[in-house]
């Protein structure tokens, strides 16, 4: 399935530094203007210097030039965010929206087909807009602090910036939710980093949040 | 023009009630499940789903209850860091809990490195909290506790 125009919604997050701008993650364009969502701990909680990256491609399925360093942005701002489901709504200074209907996990099957899109090792300063296509592993509740919600997992493997990638249903186009990180056990005896990659997230266990409590943010 | 006791006349839930929707809803939950207002604070700020690994490209930092209680202490006891904030704040006629979270959560926002709108529902609980003992009461166990 090709989305050529998805360049023109989900877009790559910065933060203005004295040494530049820093790539936090991925957030993408809802259908209310000017307004973008992404994952809360993208920005931790800060909009100081907080900017929107516009894409400078003109179809998805051209070459990204890896070596480009010029940017253009948008400055933005935080207007609703809530840590316990970890979703941020932003705000542009530019009526732009996109045409996603926002649905969410109730209605969508076990071994469904999904599309997502995100800017994966944008740690590294890697701002490279990649597709990828896989399935709904299983339907999981996740406890945050006490609180129960509803998320995903995708059978696929994540890296860091990747969160706050729309994941779309492939059956009717319609954004049933959003990355948020992978599964690691936190009760095993710490974790440890080789070349910056904890080995514990080197599976195929990408956890998602449901569309609906975006939607719930706007009621 | 208002004075701060006319903050802690209201029923503390009242703070939360005036929080949007989707905020409410969450303070509201973590209530049922401590029914203490500090670990719903505490809960709000440290939130993190279990046994998850967070794909955010840059480290996450944590903010600690206690440094916002200090700022929203040196606030009510109109400290001189706040002069100006106090002054904007007591010209309001009167009342409306929503604008005064609002309000003071956009003063200390910009000592603490968060957005005011992350802040606001911490600023509603400890304004919730402080109404059941009284403000006068939450200063003196402010700085007991610093004597301690």
């Amino acid at each position: 399935m090709l989305f050529p125009n998805i360049y023109d919604v989900v877009m790559s997050l910065g933060r203005i530094t004295p040494s530049g701008v820093s790539l936090l993650g991925t957030a993408f364009l809802l259908n209310v203007p000017g307004n973008l969502v992404t994952a809360a701990h993208v920005v931790n909680n800060d909009d100081n210097g907080l900017v929107v990256i516009v894409n400078d491609m003109k179809n998805l399925y051209d070459y990204q030039d890896t070596t480009e360093t010029q940017i253009h942005y948008l400055s933005a701002k935080i207007t609703k965010i809530n840590p316990l489901t970890d979703i941020c709504i932003i705000e542009i200074d530019q009526k732009v929206a996109s045409n996603l209907k926002i649905s969410g996990f109730d209605s969508i099957c076990v071994g469904e087909q999904i599309t997502l899109f995100g800017f994966p090792h944008a740690d590294h300063g890697r701002r490279v807009l990649t597709q990828q296509d896989t399935e709904i592993g299983a339907k999981i509740l996740i406890n945050t602090n006490g609180i129960k919600t509803k998320h995903v997992v995708l059978n696929i493997q994540s890296r860091p910036g990747q969160s706050g990638s729309p994941i779309i249903s492939k059956k009717d186009l319609s954004l049933i939710g959003m990355l948020i990180g992978s599964y690691a056990p936190t009760n095993s005896s710490g974790s440890i980093s080789i070349g910056g990659i904890d080995p514990q997230t080197l599976h195929q266990t990408t956890q998602a949040i449901s569309a609906e409590y975006i939607a719930e943010m706007f009621i | 023009m208002i004075d701060f006791q006319d903050l802690f006349i209201f029923e503390p839930d009242s703070w939360i009630e005036a929080l949007p929707n989707y905020q409410r809803v969450t303070v509201a939950s973590l209530y049922e499940i401590s029914n203490d207002y500090e670990s719903v604070a505490s809960a709000w700020i440290s939130a993190s789903p279990s046994n998850t690994v967070q794909y955010g490209a840059q480290k996450k930092d944590n903010i600690f209850l206690n440094r916002i209680c200090d700022e929203l202490e040196l606030f009510l006891s109109e400290d001189i860091k706040y002069e100006k904030e106090v002054l904007e704040l007591k010209k309001y006629k009167t009342v409306v809990q929503l604008v005064v979270v609002s309000a003071i959560s956009g003063f200390l926002s910009p000592y603490l490195g968060v957005t005011a709108v992350f802040l606001a529902p911490v600023i509603a609980i400890l304004l919730a909290s402080i109404t059941k003992i009284g403000v006068q009461a939450w200063l003196s166990q402010r700085k007991e506790k610093k004597i301690e």
